[in-house]
């Protein structure tokens, strides 16, 4: 028992190392646990991408693990042996305490345990676990010809991305056996780590106090832990989503423009992308809302090399995504049963519509919350914004904003022009792709109640934001 | 804006953060009067059929079957999604074909849901019995 955990931790371990080392490379601002939390998403997204290229490519597990193991061996060791200087942090005020870390740390153990609970409860996982993600994996690990066997039978969403199967197939390739703690052990991996990106990354973003309670709101989402638990991929979707559109609001503010934080954002967003479908649609809003803030906030050239740099950190993600795509998988069901006429009935059906925003009005209470904090966290925000109207687009929370809007909207046309029956098709799903928009969701709420950052340009110089934290950041907590 | 206003929504403010970690932290524990249980790790449903399955899984390899067909006998009109994709999960990587689906498989893999006694079937022939309401059978030429 405790020898296969140490071997599933192991599997996880190489990967995490290699972001950890990865991290201070292409981003120096990165300290202690955000380095870690970051690190170890970004490392465990290019071990998975790299063994799902190559399964693609070669088609056989016991090569996938032997070229990803050893391109992360060889990039360990030339980290390892070139080091380079660390820069100088500029965020100074991160190091201020909140007396609100207690509620949380209360809120993370009450979410701990309930977690190991469900987790014990549900070995196998739920659903789409047992019927998609595990069951995938397990064609992966024991079968010599996976792709000739994975589409065989009636395997629910064949034209799914086998990130996540890769990742739990790889950690069933050290253990030496295919039990259920792997899977468990991956679950649980990404739940936490969507939890410690998302509060690490907001340090960076708003007050130490504000932090903890968007971290307290998000614990307390039971659906969420719920998930993670029964070993759903939406857990891994919304790290992903979390870390890529965080790690470009941090990118809004730092002072030096240099690009790695977009680096790291687009390998992440091709990390989603490589989970589920609506991971390509992510990717492809990410990108337009990026595009389109550049153009309101005129900074053409910068958004240009940031797009290049998201695009260079993307490549790995996207090119397991096409080879599999390609070379794989089945025509997705709702693009192939597609036909003009048909969506043009749809969308000149009122009814249709209604049904969609009923759908959407239905699931207010995804969180699955006994008490919803949503009207308090909107009650919030207004208040805020009645003490200091803050719109301007070099906020910060404009790219969570725009991402969440633009998400729905999509969410709205795939629901309209879908050939399934509709009031079934969302009560089955739409819970479960919000929570994927959660953790960004609170965290673009926690940046428009109290952001660290200002958003003006003249601030972005290390003394105004030493400034700019010292009169505000301990003054204006909410 | 006037002093007064600022400090009555910096007051609104707080209070609204602290209700917000409250009614969080509320939620947080709802869940776990319902999900515990002691002792952990005990046998499950799951791990039963795993059991059960053990000598389907080792024939099945033994004769190198790659895919068979899958049949219900003696259980609801619907068989359960979830209960076919715990049986496929369960012997993977061999692919476990609904009869329904596709209807003319070789080999086929017959549950008797209720009796869970193995007997013969006027359209197949009975290759082995498997145990705990499983057989494995093959179509007539």
């Amino acid at each position: 028992m405790i020898l296969s955990i140490l071997r599933y931790a192991l599997s996880l371990l190489l990967p995490v190392l290699a972001g950890w080392l990865f991290i201070p490379r292409v981003w120096t601002g990165a300290k202690g646990i955000l380095r870690l939390a970051v690190g170890a998403v970004i490392g465990v997204g290019y071990s998975g991408a790299a063994y799902f290229m190559v399964l693609c490519i070669l088609g056989n597990s016991k090569w996938s693990i032997v070229a990803s193991e050893g391109l992360q061996f060889a990039a360990i060791v030339l980290m390892l042996l070139v080091r380079r200087p660390a820069a100088p942090v500029p965020h100074s005020s991160l190091r201020s305490r909140s007396l609100l870390v207690w509620p949380f740390l209360v809120s993370a153990l009450l979410t701990l345990t309930t977690f190991f609970f469900v987790l014990d409860w549900e070995a196998l996982g739920g659903f789409d676990s047992t019927a998609m993600w595990n069951m995938k994996a397990r064609f992966i690990y024991l079968s010599a010809s996976p792709f000739s066997q994975l589409f065989d039978f009636c395997s629910a969403h064949p034209d799914y991305p086998l990130l996540l199967p890769s990742i739990i197939s790889r950690t069933w390739q050290y253990a030496g056996f295919d039990s259920t703690q792997g899977p468990q052990f991956v679950a649980s991996f990404f739940t936490v780590a969507a939890a410690a990106v998302t509060v690490s990354c907001l340090r960076h973003l708003t007050t130490a106090a504000q932090t903890w309670v968007a971290g307290c709101i998000l614990l307390g989402t039971p659906f969420l832990l719920g998930l993670g638990a029964l070993q759903y991929a939406d857990i891994v979707m919304a790290c992903f989503i979390s870390a890529s559109v965080l790690l470009l609001c941090i990118h809004d503010t730092t002072l030096q423009r240099r690009f790695g934080l977009p680096l790291l954002a687009g390998a992440a967003a091709s990390f989603a992308a490589c989970t589920k479908n609506e991971g390509i649609m992510f990717f492809v809003v990410l990108v337009s809302v990026r595009i389109v803030l550049g153009l309101l906030r005129r900074t053409f050239a910068d958004s240009g090399r940031e797009l290049l740099s998201f695009a260079a950190g993307a490549s790995t993600g996207l090119a397991a995504l096409f080879f599999f795509k390609f070379l794989h998988s089945p025509p997705n069901e709702i693009v192939h049963s597609a036909a003009l006429t048909t969506m043009l009935e749809h969308i000149l059906n009122p009814n249709l519509h209604i049904i969609i925003l009923k759908g959407f009005r239905d699931n207010h209470r995804f969180g699955e919350w006994t008490i919803n904090p949503m009207p308090w966290m909107a009650a919030h925000m207004v208040v805020s914004w009645i003490r200091e109207p803050r719109f301007g687009t070099e906020r910060t929370w404009w790219t969570p904003a725009l991402v969440l809007a633009g998400m729905l909207g999509g969410y709205y046309m795939v629901y309209l022009l879908s050939p399934y029956e509709p009031n079934d098709y969302i009560h089955g799903s739409f819970s479960r792709l919000l929570l994927q928009l959660w953790p960004m969701a609170v965290a673009g709420y926690a940046m428009i109640v109290a952001p660290l950052h200002d958003g003006s340009t003249e601030s972005k110089t290390p003394a105004a934001i030493f400034q700019y934290t010292g009169e505000h950041g301990q003054q204006s907590q909410f | 804006m006037p002093l007064l206003i600022r400090t009555l929504t910096k007051a609104v403010s707080h209070l609204l953060a602290g209700i917000l970690v409250v009614l969080s932290l509320w939620n947080a524990r709802t869940f776990l009067p319902v999900v515990y249980h002691w002792p952990v790790s005990t046998e499950d449903g799951w791990r039963g059929l795993r059991n059960e399955l053990a000598k389907t899984n080792s024939e099945l390899r033994r004769l190198a079957i790659e895919r068979l067909g899958f049949r219900v006998v003696e259980g609801p009109a619907e068989f359960d999604n979830y209960d076919y994709f715990r049986i496929q999960n369960l012997l993977s990587p061999t692919a476990l074909i609904r009869e329904s689906d596709h209807p003319k498989e070789q080999y086929m893999l017959v549950q008797f849901l209720m009796t869970k006694q193995v007997r013969p079937l006027s359209d197949l022939v009975l290759v082995e019995d498997l145990g705990d309401g499983f057989g494995l059978y093959r179509t007539k030429q």
